[in-house]
């Protein structure tokens, strides 16, 4: 069981998570957070299920978890503006990366859309979903699922991993919670306010930054390599082709061929 | 084969005093007659087969001409252009989609009455899904994009009639 009191002990958050709603289990928990008004949701609610059972992934893939054993969560952000809103799910999942190689020592990188991936296995993902009422946004959520100390993965998950996996030991799912939100609290600060340094973290950590990949665009390969110049001040993506000719993805899904 | 022959042959025979053609081309035949009706003398009756083109006919129904229309065309097409209601935009470039996945039903349909807060599509960019909600109460009165289309930014999505 999650243990939310020691949890609440030691998160030193100024307001993330301050308002920490905690469901014994969930069918998804971006599900569960959408059920809340949207009157009657704070910027900053936190939303954990210590058992998710239908948590969903990219293309509606089922995340599978193990009861008790990870980490499934959802953030509930009123940002106001859906300015530079991609850059928001990107941002956050750098936020999870810092954590992974500065507590727990393991070199990871952000797989695009929205993995988290060690040596090719995905230790953790993410699922925003944005709400808007008419044009104006109205909240975000950013839905996090995070392999702590599950050890065996059913084939049909793809190539993943965990942090006890990695170290050989398990890790204290509240502690590493505590971690996660004060991270991504420091981050959506920089998010908010604009920092430069914040897209430069970022590219860095996106698997293929500065490299010639192979992409595919909607799900269709390109033909040619292209060099990934990373991501913009608007959270637009960049390549550049071998006619040098720079070319920005607004909205498109791009999916970054592992290296080879 | 092509609609717009089928399209010809109509006004064709819609224009003049002939009442009625069969054309024969390998696996297309088309046989198009005026009817003898009265009421309906400007408007043409098709008779077509096409074995391997089962779906095709329905799309290539002429307008019906009855005396109703036909009297008042005018206010008819008017009628069409100026459906009442407030027009939903889409807050983002994405693509379209009218329900939440490939097999669940949509979240609305033309003459639903939705509530304040209730989801009326989903706009996907990068992955990331934007559910859109009606600003107010209302009812649906047309749908302006088809399912899985690209959308841009302030694109009108719907027509939403407020109480």
């Amino acid at each position: 069981m999650f243990d939310i009191e020691s949890f609440e002990k030691n998160l030193r958050t100024q307001w993330l998570g301050a308002n920490f709603l905690y469901r014994e289990e969930a069918g998804s928990t971006n599900t569960e957070m959408k059920k809340i008004r949207s009157a009657e949701l704070d910027h900053g609610t936190v939303l954990l299920a210590d058992t998710q059972l239908e948590g969903r992934g990219q293309y509606d893939r089922k995340w599978y978890s193990e009861p008790g054993k990870n980490l499934t969560f959802t953030i509930g952000f009123r940002p106001g503006s859906p300015e530079r809103l991609s850059l928001l799910t990107l941002a956050s999942g750098w936020a999870i990366i810092k954590i992974i190689q500065n507590r727990f020592d393991q070199q990871c990188s952000l797989q695009l859309p929205n993995d988290i991936i060690i040596s090719g296995n995905k230790v953790a993902g993410i699922l925003t979903e944005n709400i808007f009422n008419g044009v104006n946004l109205d909240r975000v959520l950013i839905g996090i699922g995070f392999n702590v100390n599950q050890t065996e993965f059913p084939a049909e998950v793809g190539r993943a991993t965990s942090l006890q996996l990695l170290r050989q030991n398990p890790v204290p799912r509240e502690e590493l919670m505590c971690y996660l939100l004060e991270s991504i609290e420091e981050t959506y600060q920089k998010w908010e306010k604009k920092d430069p340094e914040l897209i430069h973290q970022v590219n860095r950590s996106i698997s293929g930054f500065g490299e010639w990949v192979n992409i595919s665009v909607n799900n269709r390969p390109e033909p040619e390599k292209v060099k990934f110049l990373g991501i913009n001040e608007e959270g637009h993506l960049l390549i550049l082709t071998k006619e040098f000719e720079v070319k920005k993805f607004t909205h498109e899904q791009i999916r970054i061929q592992p290296g080879d | 084969m092509d609609l717009k022959l089928v399209k010809n042959i109509l006004d064709l025979i819609s224009d003049s005093d002939v009442n009625e053609v069969s054309i024969e081309e390998g696996d297309f035949k088309i046989k198009v007659k005026k009817t003898s009706d009265v009421r309906q003398a400007d408007s043409p009756v098709y008779h077509y087969q096409a074995p391997q083109q089962a779906q095709a006919p329905p799309q290539q129904t002429p307008q019906p001409a009855t005396t109703e229309s036909a009297g008042k065309p005018a206010a008819a097409e008017e009628k069409k252009e100026t459906v009442e209601g407030e027009t939903v935009r889409s807050p983002i470039v994405g693509t379209f989609y009218r329900a939440a996945s490939p097999d669940s039903d949509p979240f609305v349909e033309v003459g639903d009455k939705i509530e304040k807060g209730e989801t009326l599509c989903i706009v996907e960019a990068m992955k990331i899904m934007n559910e859109i909600e009606s600003e107010f109460s209302g009812t649906v009165q047309k749908l302006l994009v088809e399912d899985a289309q690209p959308v841009e930014f302030d694109q009108p999505l719907f027509i939403i009639k407020k109480d």
